[in-house]
């Protein structure tokens, strides 16, 4: 498998092995066969710096807001760049920056304790630890679960704006729901295999990729099919709701039945 | 029948201003209803919920659960019975080390005697499919199984009210699925084929399609009511919703433009 300049979303169901895939990608866990390359390097050859891969991919683990420890939400942000023993003004210059692209500003809430923000604004303190680390390659697991609807879409636009940065974003998710407007590409796991690997129209056209691992359909795509047996859409190719509203509106100017 | 009068919760906060998680809350729930209730984050759900059975008192107001009021510590015990809570991770509700022992816990904790718990916990296990893993650590389960294994346990107490915060958040599409497959089937199942009477399920969700299930949908906004009516209905304020950061079923976002463009709302009632 080979991931470039993309947005990617792992979606699988319980148990399938995408925890350990994440793991093998930043040299957590070492696979008992088989070679991974980052930029074209073998992560697991003599000499290779598993420390300066980390720095490169960054990882947001499942509830990352369970890990912020530190007394203010500026020194939460700043303690991987201190880790990797930058001078001060880079630091403050990191935190800032990465709170920026969380949607978050420093000066108003860099001095209060992480403890005090809602569960939404933990996560994206959590998100901005990680940014702060400047990684190339962001992979987060179930960025979304657990936060209420305007949360997940907060967590989205932040996603698309990294992306847009120039940020390869990996997302590992069973609410394909949220994900796929995000998305480019989608790799279905399946007992430690990977059952499907492409474009993310593939598997909603065709249910029985979903069927088969046990996924089910986005309601909203249900809802384009339903739409198209009814005869009152010809295609369907919406992934956000905004999307389908808006095909739904141009059909004002063709005719009404 | 739960009757909650008036009632209002704050949280202690530190030197920040007390936000009232509820405030002056009025709402009746009758027996056998299947209640949704939703709300963004802080909207005071759970606080609601954690009220039921006596985990919260409210500071001002009066709960009355089959005319025992929660504030009487006296009749913490009788509600407690009364009113089973499935909490959103199976992991901080699940204690014990095996499935037969978890389903047996509460049971045992209510005195029951060893002869009528052996059959509940047969019985129980059998009904929610669990009987294969009778021995089996719970923690090696899969999360839908351990919420099932959650549920199972909190209604082999036979509550008359069962409340559930967010029962599939944690759980894969394919547990989700299950479990809300379970409820609906706890609902339907008649008293005479069941071990469990017709009870009164309370679910609290985010997801406006685990809603749809219930009979009576409220929403929470800011620790009071705005809806309270049958899903089909609430959801048809769409604009409301969302303004409020919830979100609707597609398929009543899209009604409105399509009626009109002349399409009929019963084509939307077929949708599932």
């Amino acid at each position: 498998m080979k991931i470039q300049f993309e947005n990617v979303c792992f979606t699988y169901n319980s148990s399938s092995g995408k925890t350990t895939l994440l793991q093998h990608f930043t040299g957590l866990l070492r696979p008992s066969s088989g070679t991974i390359y980052v930029d074209h390097r073998n992560i697991w050859k003599k000499g290779y710096s598993l420390s300066e891969l980390r720095r490169k991919i960054g990882l947001v683990f499942q509830f990352p807001e369970s890990q912020l420890f530190e007394e203010t939400v500026a020194a939460d942000v700043g303690f991987g760049p201190k880790a990797l023993g930058l001078d001060d003004e880079e630091i403050s210059i990191r935190t800032e920056e990465a709170l920026k692209l969380v949607g978050m500003e420093n000066a108003i809430i860099g001095e209060r304790s992480p403890h005090q923000l809602s569960e939404g604004e933990k996560r994206r303190v959590a998100i901005a630890g990680v940014l702060a680390m400047a990684p190339d390659v962001l992979i987060l697991d179930e960025p979304t679960a657990c936060l209420d609807p305007a949360g997940v879409k907060l967590v989205l636009q932040i996603l698309k704006k990294l992306h847009q940065e120039g940020i390869t974003i990996i997302v590992v998710t069973h609410s394909i729901e949220a994900i796929v407007q995000l998305v480019q590409r989608i790799i279905i796991m399946n007992h430690g295999e990977i059952f499907f690997d492409g474009v993310k129209e593939a598997p909603f056209s065709n249910e029985a990729i979903l069927t088969k691992v046990d996924l089910e359909p986005p309601r909203l795509v249900r809802f384009c099919k339903y739409l198209q047996k009814l005869e009152i859409l010809s295609t369907c190719n919406s992934y956000s709701t905004e999307d389908l509203i808006e095909q739904i509106k141009k059909l004002k100017n063709v005719t009404a039945p | 029948m739960i009757d909650i009068q008036n009632i209002s919760y704050s949280y202690e906060s530190h030197g920040a201003e007390k936000i009232p998680a509820l405030h002056q809350v009025n709402l009746q729930i009758r027996e056998g209803e299947y209640v949704a209730i939703m709300g963004h984050n802080s909207s005071g759900k759970t606080t609601l919920a954690r009220c039921l059975n006596a985990l919260l008192i409210p500071q001002a107001g009066e709960i009355v659960i089959d005319g025992l009021a929660t504030c009487d510590e006296q009749n913490i015990l009788s509600i407690r019975k009364k009113v089973g809570m499935v909490f959103q991770n199976p992991d901080n509700q699940i204690v014990s080390t095996t499935v037969e022992r978890e389903i047996a816990f509460g049971l045992e904790n209510l005195g029951v005697p060893m002869e009528t718990i052996h059959q509940v916990v047969t019985s129980i296990l059998d009904r929610f499919d669990l009987t294969r893993y009778r021995n089996y650590p719970p923690h090696l389960l899969s999360g839908g199984e351990k919420q099932r294994v959650a549920v199972a346990s909190v209604l082999a107490m036979n509550p008359k009210y069962l409340v559930l915060d967010e029962p599939t958040s944690m759980l894969d599409p394919k547990g989700r699925r299950e479990l809300l497959t379970l409820l609906a089937e706890i609902k339907s199942d008649n008293a005479a084929k069941a071990t469990i009477d017709q009870i009164t399920m309370i679910l609290i969700t985010q997801i406006p399609e685990e809603a749809l299930q219930a009979d009576r949908l409220i929403i929470m906004e800011k620790g009071t009511i705005i809806f309270d009516d049958h899903p089909k209905i609430v959801f048809q304020n769409v604009e409301k919703m969302k303004r409020i950061g919830l979100e609707v079923p597609i398929e009543y976002e899209a009604m409105p433009l399509l009626v009109e463009l002349g399409y009929s709302t019963k084509l939307f009632e077929q949708f599932h």
